[in-house]
Parts: structure tokens; sequence; C-alpha cells
């Protein structure tokens, strides 16, 4: 692969895969394999960031356990008045 | 804010606890998502996290001063949680791509395909969710901060900026090293091997 200077366009090619309108790099794009290429593996980066199941949501044991947390220092609150 | 939203915190200020219980339900499932993404490689410190935000928020509810909205504020705590949390921990060398000086511009044009194969929809999702996990957990944790915060939660670089009391270049640029890094990642993850 050619040497090219795409670190130049990266600001610009973050923008565009934030779905951002970047003119000065759509001009560009056309003319440029390694960057078409490199905007295209950012927006799935980004998509396989976003897509990822990782968290769901809380467990109600955990939901639980933070209630008594809470109830716990509210009570102290109170206590210390 | 809207205006449910203030006499909701006014009254959880107060020491309603249904009110702050409510405050609770409203953010829980973003604060948990955002602290399993910051402590990627431990979930049981992303529910120490969880717990800790909304611990830390009911005490420091009263300082709340209602210029930025609750999500925000709820966010920002965590993330100070993460920040104490990591940064204490005996730092460990930087991942070398975040720190390789900029090799003559040069930007390998990875690929790897939209999905990895998998023979079926919860054997895809448990191996994205891996390789998102792993990758993560290699960053330090500013630019899991950054990556969360942005990519996951949807935040501007302006509220991300704020929250982590950063400036906004110094976000983008985060952002772009940390998308960098896990594409290298999910690459070499999900690329068919060479014939
Ligand atoms: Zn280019």
């Amino acid at each position: 692969m050619k040497k090219h200077g795409c670190r130049t366009w990266l600001g610009l090619l973050c923008d565009e895969a934030d779905g951002k309108k970047t003119p000065r790099l759509r001009a560009h794009l056309p003319d440029c394999p390694p960057c078409r290429a490199m905007l295209a593996s950012l927006k799935r980066t980004v998509a396989v960031l976003k897509s990822a199941p990782l968290g769901g949501k809380p467990t109600s044991s955990l939901k639980n356990a933070l209630r008594r947390r809470l109830r716990r220092s509210s009570r102290l609150a109170v206590a210390c008045l | 804010m809207e205006e449910r939203a203030v006499k909701l915190i006014e009254r959880a200020r107060n020491g309603d606890a249904a009110a702050f219980d409510t405050l609770i339900r409203s953010h829980q499932d973003a604060i948990y998502r955002m602290a399993r993404h910051v402590c990627a490689a431990a979930p049981g410190e992303a529910d120490d996290v969880f717990q800790d935000t909304f611990v830390t928020a009911f005490k420091k509810l009263k300082k709340f001063r209602g210029d930025s909205d609750l999500k925000t504020w709820l966010y920002r705590v965590a993330s100070n949680l993460c920040l104490m949390r990591y940064r204490k921990k005996a730092a460990r060398p930087e991942v070398p791509i975040l720190d390789r000086p900029d090799d003559e511009g040069n930007l390998r044009p990875a690929d790897f395909p939209d999905a990895a194969p998998a023979p079926e929809e919860a054997a895809r999702r448990k191996e994205l969710t891996d390789a998102v996990a792993s990758a993560l957990a290699e960053l330090p944790v500013d630019f899991r901060l950054v990556l969360t915060l942005r990519d996951v939660e949807g935040l501007s670089a302006e509220e991300t900026a704020k929250i982590l009391k950063l400036t906004v270049p110094a976000v983008k640029s985060r952002l772009h090293r940390g998308r960098l890094f896990l594409r290298d990642r999910f690459q070499a993850r999900f690329a068919p091997e060479p014939a």
C-alpha cells in the first residue's frame, strides 16, 4: 500500500464517521481509496461499539443492594441532625 | 431542565426518599451501561461504581446547582469515581498504539466484516460483547471514559468535555486514538484467517 497522509484527515474522518458533513473531506474522498477504507472501518468500529450489548440492565439484586445502602445512609443522616 | 425534573430534585433534596427513588429509576440504566463499559474488565467493579454513583449523588444533591441536567451531573459523579478507582491502580504501560509516534502519516486501511460470521444471533452477540469488553479493557481509563460517553451514551464532544473537565480538542484526540485502537482490535479479532 502506498504511503498516505491520512492522519491529516483523521479529525475530519472521525467527524464524518459521527455523521457530520465535512465538505473538504468529501471533496477528497473520491480520489482516495485509503481514506474511503478508513472511513468505512471507523464507521463499523463505532457501530460495533454502539451495538454490542455490553451492560444490559442492572439486576434487581444490584438495585436492591443500592436501596439498602441508601436507606442506611439516610438513617445515618437523620441520626446526625 | 423541565419543570417536573426540577420539582423532583427539589423534593429529593429535602429528603423525600420516593422522589430520589424516581430519579434513580430514570437514570439507572444509563449509569449502569456507562459503568459496565468503563469497568469493562470487571463487572463487579461496575456494580460498585453504579451503587457509589447514586450514594454519592444522594449525599451531594444539595450541591447540585441545576446548571446542567441531572443526567450530565450523574455522568460526572460516575466518571470521577471511575477516575479515582483506576488512576490509583498501578499504572499499566500505555497501550503501544497510543504511544506510537506518527508513523509517517500512514494508516493501514484495516478492514473487517460488518458482522462477525457466527451461526447464531446469540453467539454473535456474545462474540461482539466480548470483543468490545476486552478491547476497552486494554485502554487507559481516560480513553474508556471518552469512548463510552461519546460513542455509547451518544453525548456530544462539548458535553463530554464538560463532564470530564477536558478541552474539546482533548476529547476529540482521545476519541480518535481510542477508535483507531478498537478498530485494530476488532479487525484482528474478526478478520478472516488468511487461507
Ligand atoms: Zn486520503
